[in-house]
Parts: structure tokens; C-alpha cells; sequence
């Protein structure tokens, strides 16, 4: 299958989310993606998504755009927004809790984020957050 | 995202949970998820057989709701996580602080242990 690429935008309103998840969804089974990659490719659009939508303070004229592109060996997706800057790298995993009381929930995206991906790169560049996740399809 | 609450004997009761555990999914369910527990301190399983994702969302629900339950001697055990569920939970080392098991047997000698 020679590379392909689609594009999507989710804003800031009700239900933008879940719209954006089921057309990933779908663009990823209409490509044939395995069932395992195709969790984690929900997994990483999830995490980048919501972390924007979240803390980029974006309003109704600047969605998060996402990048889908595939290639044989890998689902490669590609998060933007014009939100504050934020490199999910810098973050630092949180030291894993033995116990319920010491648990935080801060974090937990990234850790999920890492272990889903080959690669993550992040850059700030024309005022806006791009972080590119390769997803191993095999 | 749907929920469905069974009683079982004493403190215990049983969740099932079925569809997808992101933002959405939790936005749907959590309060109610968190009502059905903590507040009457219940031993609960929760069935995740039909839960077929889960992302940070859905972790943090689990470990808010264990830890305020915990308070009030409730506790939770999840049951039977699909395979790709179960490795996010591996990913973050949840099954540390929560019990995660693979038979109803398992899960009621959770709660009686």
C-alpha cells in the first residue's frame, strides 16, 4: 500500500471529541490497520487531543488539527494547534505509586502516550505545538 | 458508555461496564460510577469483559474512585480486561495499586481477602 493521508480538525465543542475518534476509527479500518495498532493510534489521538483542547486555551476559530498518514510499516499521526506551547517530552514520566493513597492521575497520558509509540517528536514552530507520533503497525 | 449495577451479598455489588472508556465514555458515566460506590463504601467488581478502550481518562477514574472508596472501607477489584486494556493497565503500572483479575472466582476472593 503506497502512503496515504487524511486530515482532521477538532474543535473545542460538545461531541467534537467523539467525532473526530470515529473518524479515525474509520479511516484507520477502511486502511486495514490491525487491531492493535489501531488501539494505539486512538490511545496517542486521544492524549493529544484532549491535552490540547484542555490547556492550549484554544477558542472556536483555531481547531486541533491531526495528520493522519499511513504507510505499510507504520501509522504516523501528526497533532497541531495554535494553543500555549506545550512539549509533552518535557513532562516527566511520575514515579510509579506502590500504593493508592502516593497514586497520581497527572501524567498517566504520557506514560501511555511513550509506550504506544516508535517515535515522538515535538516542535513549536509558526506559533503552533506539533508533536509527531509514529505508531508501529506490526 | 453503558453501566449496569447488580447487588451481590453484604457491601457487595457487581459493575458491568460496556463501550469505551475516553473522555467521552468516562464524561458519560463517571458520576454515576462513583455514586454506586463510594458513598456506601461497596466492595465492587467491575466487569471491563466488554470494554473495548481505555485511555488516561479512564485510568484516572479508576484510581479516584479506588482511593475514595478506600476511605470509606469500600474497594474495587476490575474483572476480565480485554487484551489490549489490560496492557494499557500494565503501561501504567496500575495493577500495582488496584487488583486486576480474570475469574468471578478470583474477583470475590479479592474482596474476601
Amino acid at each position: 500500500m503506497a502512503s496515504d493521508e487524511a486530515r482532521l480538525e477538532i474543535g473545542c465543542g460538545t461531541g467534537e471529541l467523539a467525532r473526530g475518534m470515529t473518524e479515525l476509527g474509520a479511516i484507520l479500518i477502511r486502511a486495514g490497520v490491525g487491531e492493535r495498532p489501531r488501539f494505539q493510534a486512538e490511545l496517542v489521538f486521544e492524549e493529544l487531543v484532549t491535552n490540547a483542547l484542555r490547556h492550549g486555551g484554544l477558542d472556536r476559530d483555531h481547531p486541533v488539527e491531526v495528520a493522519v498518514s499511513l504507510a505499510p510499516e507504520h501509522v504516523m499521526l501528526v497533532v497541531s494547534d495554535r494553543g500555549r506551547p506545550f512539549n509533552p517530552l518535557e513532562q516527566p514520566d511520575p514515579t510509579p505509586a506502590t500504593s493508592l493513597a502516593e497514586a497520581k492521575v497527572g501524567g498517566l497520558g504520557i506514560i501511555l502516550l511513550r509506550k504506544a509509540a516508535s517515535s515522538v517528536a515535538y516542535e513549536r514552530a509558526n506559533d503552533r505545538n506539533r508533536v509527531q507520533v509514529v505508531i508501529p503497525r506490526t | 458508555m453503558e453501566m449496569e449495577v447488580t447487588e451481590l451479598d453484604g457491601k457487595a455489588i457487581r459493575i458491568a461496564l460496556r463501550g469505551r472508556l475516553d473522555t467521552p465514555g468516562v464524561d458519560q458515566i463517571e458520576t454515576r460510577f462513583s455514586a454506586s460506590i463510594v458513598p456506601g463504601g461497596h466492595q465492587a467488581i467491575v466487569d471491563l469483559s466488554e470494554v473495548s478502550f481505555i485511555a488516561s481518562m479512564g485510568l484516572r477514574m479508576f484510581i479516584t474512585v479506588a482511593r475514595s472508596a478506600s476511605k470509606k472501607g469500600g474497594r474495587l477489584v476490575l474483572l476480565s480486561p480485554q487484551a489490549m486494556v489490560n496492557e494499557v493497565f500494565t503501561n501504567a503500572a496500575l495493577s500495582d495499586i488496584i487488583a486486576v483479575v480474570f475469574s468471578g472466582e478470583e474477583a470475590l476472593g479479592q474482596l474476601h481477602g
